[in-house]
């Protein structure tokens, strides 16, 4: 009697506690199917600068959003390690991998190919595929701004720029910085020097002493993932402008710093690709919505100098141009006639030339 | 405990209710919550579409756009009068600004800037792009390149009101309302439903709270829509964010629009899970219900059991009580016959007769109350029998009219003469309802008469079913007295258990007021009735109408003329001797046989005996025999068979010889059937003298027979009084009372006295009616008393036990039948009408009756036995 009261009670609520499961879980395919944002870094996410401040940029993103990030480091650029990068995100269920760093998309357009519903996302605008999308910021802004800081202080009229590479993105801001120089000093000349990688103390800091040296120059900028050339710079006492850092541990010799806010760019390419639209642009978000900018000003920068700058962010939120008419190049050639303005394509796919006041360094 | 499963049932029913009513919260929760997610996708799929729309609508525009732009860098110098073209639109206006803000060309009246349109910076950067103006309107922006550097930005702007029309995004039928906002929730184009466009919600800062929710979820879809009630009712909002940056598409829709239908089916599905519910319910109550039945049942059952267990107990106990009761009594009263037989002195002789009439008492008291309590118990029953009404109500008037005669009142009987002879009914019962009626009325009769009145009436059965074979009549016994008669305020109180009337005036008379209770309580036992009439001091007269089954409808014919003939049974006319004729009596029962060879000692006969058909067979094939008398009902092979093979055999000695049957069942029908089967006659048990002389003289071959004189010549008896003191032998102390008046008529019986002295202590015993005793031993007591033990020493209780073990209920018969004939010759009528019944159940198959009642026939089997054996040792000793 009390074994089958017991079974009978223990049937009971077992069946009753089904069928509320089964209410409670039924109809629960609501959109909940996580989402994961592959990300592939050339160097460590812990690092400050390039990698650092991109990882901050997507992960803040991403946290905002709701979805969740696959990481791949230290995949380094022509070894093979982006295209693992890529064939192990989309194992572990990545639907939309972010390249960080310019080469990427040439050296995986291939495994692009082969994963035709995952959507790739990188700066290169050279390359076309249907599942890739080019997206930056517009640094070139911010180098514009910076060159106006560094008209302003060169007193030999001679200003450094250590660069990376030569490419469009570099390029552009090599060009958009001598704009700014000469903006503000019509007589300076700009002394590129090439270290040909992202990444090279040595060679940077070589470069730095290079150009002090031989061509005199007395500020110095650059196109480089980490902060080599301002430090190198401080042991030479000479004023520079950094690329993505913050003030803490740098003398007031680095003036300033170009820097993009990056959580800005990732969030709207990651919500469009949740959303399941496409912009009908390419992601380029610029000082309009303060994606791009200087981070800070050092005591060394004179409140005329600010004034100037703030005036050029002014104007050009308000549909002033960096590269508008006229624009001739080094090799004394007409690239853009007065009040016309170089199209985001041209800008893009076509800065194999230098403005006006660009000066490539040889030995 | 019954109690405790209804609570425990009820607690259970109202524990599956409340599961099922959670079950069904939880089940319209859900479902609502369903219908909201489903309504909810539905109303953000729709905004999703009318955003696509909304998109494409843009696209062209700026597709058209483009086509003008291309058309105005290939000649720069027509670009107004390309314009001039399109401008013709109300509301729309063109324009082709430069860098500086300058307008090229196209409508002068309005006047757009960089900073008023964030569109056309964007399109000097090369795109084509859209942007709102508060108050100038609507702007799309192309750029116009010269080379791959952008020239001039060419636009076209609709004033707001154009927008509104021209961008119109009607959806559900116009039920709702929708919008293209900006980032800052202005609206960028409006929509004509003019009721919901001016719901409160929209003005202020409402519907910031809704908004950052439709934001939210849009991190992650195109479209999203919440749920929000406003001032009672309740809408959807939805937003989805145009291809074009920082525009969104936003808009209402009341749920009644949004989600037409859906309540049905919530309705629906509730109609059919609350009547679930009362099914189920009911159910549940139709399962209790006759759970709760069942339950009663089984306690119904459990007690009935224990009440016929105890019921059962008690008649066992009362039985064992009278039995034992009546031994000791019957001792008592065989002691007394013997102190009265030899005691001399007149005082002690009276002492003797008191303690004789005590004792009488006591033991009919007894017998009383073992019936009452059989009856309370429902242990009563009536078992019908076929009896002759003439035996019985001669028997009857044998019984009262000692006493009839010892008070001196006039004994008379009348029965109807067409009253059919053979009845079916309970015998016993019938009988012992005359005699309590009977000796009531001469108990309460100082002087006067009884009368005893039998008539019948045709009775049409309702209950027996048009059965024609089955006629019922209505015995109306009536016995009329001349006594002190009831008052006809007590005649109510009158079959009251232990109710005497008029205590005071009848002290002198013994009872205990059981008898008419009794009477009343076997009356309606039968389906009968009793009534009275009766006048204070003049009498009262008893009416009993029993309804019995007509066996045979022969008419009994006058009583008392029947009366005198049966006494003249015993007057053998022809008496005659054959000494050298031989017969065979077939009889399982030895004692049958003695009663044969008692009967015939003084013809001379040879008889030869044998013990069952087989053993008569041999003796058949070897010798001849002048008559054989076959018994019907034997163990082994009974007389029917026997006679059945006797007739296939052939060239023996007794191929003519004639077989008397010796039957117990002497109706008509059972005639006709044994002359079928070959027998020449038949006889009846108990055989009385005359019978068997008369068939002896018939069958037996003249040459054998020798006539004698008749040697004893009986004189006629008077009167109706003294037929029943003709066979007075049996009439114990009949010499004290009966004296001179009836001295003469039978000399004989003054001789007999003392010798029925011996035998009436035997009569107080109650089992034995001496009369129909003698009356079956040819008056003479000698055998009489061999009779009586040669019963007491063949006792066939051994036999009945073995045949109920073994179910044998054949042989039960047989020998149960034996018992009853073998009592009746020794005059225990009542107990040979017990085994009759036996016998009878045997017959019809109703072995429950059997089984329930050999005990107590075996009990009193042993009872009687046990009383003979007493008599038997008393009277030697």
């Amino acid at each position: 009697m009390n074994k089958s009261l017991f079974v009978a009670s223990f049937l009971g609520v077992t069946l009753v506690a089904v069928i509320v499961a089964l209410i409670l879980t039924f109809g629960g395919e609501q959109e909940s199917k996580e989402s994961y944002v592959g990300v592939v870094l050339p160097g460590s996410a812990s690092e400050l600068g390039w990698n650092g401040t991109h990882y901050k940029g997507v992960s803040d993103a991403a946290q905002e959003l709701g979805a969740k990030i696959l990481l791949a480091e230290n995949a380094h650029e022509k070894t093979g390690a982006a295209v693992r990068a890529i064939d192990s995100l989309v194992e572990a269920g990545a639907s939309m991998i972010i390249l960080v760093s310019y080469n990427y998309a040439k050296e995986v357009a291939e495994t692009m190919r082969k994963y035709p519903k995952v959507m790739f996302y990188s700066q290169d605008a050279d390359i076309k595929e249907d599942n890739y999308r080019v997206y930056f910021a517009r640094v070139y802004q911010a180098r514009y701004l910076s060159g106006l800081i560094a008209g302003r202080v060169t007193r030999s009229n001679k200003v450094g720029y250590v660069a990376a590479m030569s490419n469009d993105e570099v390029n552009r801001g090599i060009n958009a910085f001598a704009l700014g120089v000469r903006k503000t000093n019509p007589k300076a000349q700009v002394f590129v020097a090439w270290t040909n990688s992202w990444d090279d103390a040595e060679v940077e800091r070589a470069n730095v002493r290079k150009l002090v040296e031989q061509k005199q120059v007395d500020f110095i900028a650059y196109h480089q993932n980490q902060g080599w050339v301002p430090r190198e710079a401080e042991l030479l006492g000479i004023p520079s402008i950094g690329y993505n850092l913050d003030s803490s541990g740098y003398s007031p010799l680095v003036m300033s710093s170009v820097s993009t806010h990056w959580k800005m760019v990732y969030k709207e390419l990651i919500q469009d690709f949740l959303q399941k639209k496409q912009s009908i642009n390419n992601y380029w978000i610029g000082i309009e919505k303060s994606a791009v900018g200087l981070t800070f000003y050092s005591s060394a920068v004179d409140d005329s100098s600010k004034a100037v700058v703030e005036d050029a962010i002014l104007q050009m939120q308000n549909g002033m141009e960096v590269f508008k008419g006229p624009i001739s190049d080094n090799q004394g050639k007409k690239r853009c006639g007065k009040d016309e303005v170089l199209s985001d394509s041209f800008l893009r796919e076509n800065m194999d030339w230098f403005v006006d006041g660009v000066n490539l360094y040889e030995e | 405990m019954k109690n405790k499963v209804r609570v425990r049932m009820i607690l259970w029913m109202v524990a599956f209710a409340a599961i099922l009513c959670l079950v069904g919260g939880l089940l319209r929760f859900r479902l609502d919550e369903l219908f909201r997610f489903y309504v909810s996708s539905q109303v953000s799929k729709q905004a999703a579409i009318m955003a696509e729309l909304a998109d494409e609508k843009v696209g062209v525009q700026l597709e058209m756009l483009s086509g003008l732009s291309r058309e105005i860098e290939k000649d720069s110098a027509r670009t107004s009068a390309i314009l001039e073209i399109y401008s013709s639109d109300e509301g729309v206006s063109y324009g082709v600004i430069s860098l500086n803000g300058k307008l090229v060309a196209g409508d002068t009246a309005t006047h757009v800037s960089a900073a008023e349109f964030s569109s056309i910076a964007q399109s000097f950067r090369g795109n084509q792009a859209v942007s709102y103006s508060e108050g100038k309107g609507f702007l799309f922006s192309v750029p116009v390149y010269r080379g791959r550097n952008v020239r001039y930005v060419l636009y076209k702007l609709y004033t707001e009101q154009q927008t509104l029309k021209y961008f119109d995004n009607r959806c559900y039928d116009g039920e709702c309302y929708s919008s293209i906002r900006n980032a800052d929730n202005q609206v960028v184009i409006g929509s004509s439903n003019d009721e919901l466009s001016r719901n409160p919600v929209w003005e202020g800062n409402n519907f910031d709270g809704i908004r950052s929710r439709l934001k939210k979820l849009l991190n992650i879809s195109i479209a999203s829509a919440v749920r929000e009630e406003i001032n009672g009712s309740y809408f959807y909002f939805f937003m989805a964010d145009l291809k074009l940056p920082g525009l969104s598409l936003v808009g209402m829709v009341p749920e009644s629009a949004a989600a037409r239908g859906v309540d049905n089916i919530t309705f629906l599905i509730f109609w059919v899970f609350g009547l679930l519910l009362v099914l189920f319910l009911v159910g549940f109550g139709f399962i209790f219900i006759s759970e709760r039945k069942a339950e009663e049942n089984e306690t119904l059952r459990e007690e009935k059991h224990l009440a016929e267990k105890a019921s059962l107990a008690k008649s066992q106990f009362l039985a064992n009580m009278s039995h034992e009761i009546r031994t000791p009594i019957n001792g008592i009263l065989g002691m007394d016959t013997m102190l009265l037989k030899e005691c001399k002195d007149a005082n002690l002789k009276e002492y003797a007769l008191n303690i004789q009439s005590a004792g009488q008492t006591l033991l009919s008291i007894i017998n009383d109350i073992l019936d009452i309590s059989k009856i309370e118990s429902g242990k009563m029953e009536i078992v019908p029998v076929e009896y002759d009404m003439f035996t019985v109500l001669n028997d009857c008037r044998n019984m009262v009219a000692l006493r009839a005669n010892e008070k001196s009142l006039d004994l008379r009987v009348e029965v109807d003469k067409t009253m059919p002879s053979g009845l079916m009914g309970d015998e016993i019962r019938v009988r012992q309802i005359i005699n309590n009626l009977l000796s009531n009325a001469v108990k309460y009769t100082p002087n006067g008469s009884v009368t005893l009145r039998v008539t019948y009436e045709r009775y049409d059965a309702e209950n027996v079913q048009n059965n024609s074979d089955v006629r019922m009549v209505n015995v109306i016994i009536a016995v009329q007295d001349t006594g002190i008669g009831i008052r006809s305020e007590d005649i109510d109180k009158l079959f009251m258990t232990f109710q005497r009337l008029e205590e005071k005036r009848n002290r002198n008379i013994e009872g205990t007021g059981l008898g008419l209770n009794l009477t009343k309580r076997l009356v309606d036992l039968m389906g009968g009735d009793i009534q009275v009439e009766s006048e204070y001091g003049k009498g009262s007269t008893f009416i009993v109408t029993i309804p019995q089954i007509v066996k045979r409808s022969e008419p009994m014919g006058d009583f008392n003329e029947r009366c005198n003939k049966a006494s003249d049974v015993d007057i053998v006319r022809n008496r005659f001797k054959a000494p050298n004729a031989t017969i065979l009596v077939v009889d399982d029962v030895p004692m049958n046989l003695r009663v044969m060879g008692g009967l015939l000692k003084e013809t001379q006969v040879q008889i030869e005996t044998a013990y069952n058909g087989m053993e008569a067979l041999e003796r058949i094939k070897r010798r001849h025999y002048d008559v054989i008398f076959l018994d019907h009902m034997m163990p082994v092979m009974d007389g029917v068979e026997t006679m059945s093979i006797m007739r296939t055999l052939s060239g023996y000695p007794n191929e003519r010889t004639p077989v008397v049957m010796l039957t117990a069942n002497a109706d008509k029908q059972a005639r006709d059937f044994y002359l079928q089967a070959g027998f020449s006659d038949y006889l009846s048990k108990p055989i009385r003298e005359a019978d068997l002389l008369d068939m002896l003289l018939k069958y037996l071959p003249q040459e054998l027979v020798m006539i004698c004189d008749v040697a004893k010549p009986v004189a006629e008896p008077k009167s109706l009084d003294d037929l029943y003191q003709k066979p007075g032998a049996s009439v114990p102390l009949a010499n004290s009372v009966v004296e001179d008046s009836k001295k003469d008529s039978e000399p004989m019986l003054s001789d007999n006295v003392n010798c029925s002295n011996d035998f009436s202590s035997l009569a107080d015993t109650g089992f034995v009616d001496v009369g129909i005793g003698l009356g079956y031993c040819m008056n003479d007591e000698d055998f009489y008393r061999e009779m009586l033990m040669e019963f007491a020493k063949t006792s066939k209780e051994a036999e009945l036990n073995t045949a109920l073990g073994e179910q044998d209920y054949e042989n039960y018969r047989i020998s149960v039948h034996a018992l009853k004939s073998t009592s009746l010759t020794i005059g225990a009528v009542e107990f040979s009408s017990r085994a009759k019944a036996m016998e009878f159940a045997c017959k019809e198959g109703r072995y429950d009756y059997v089984q329930m009642h050999h005990e107590e026939l075996m009990a009193e089997y042993r009872n009687f036995l046990k009383v003979l054996d007493e008599y038997i040792k008393g009277s030697e000793g």
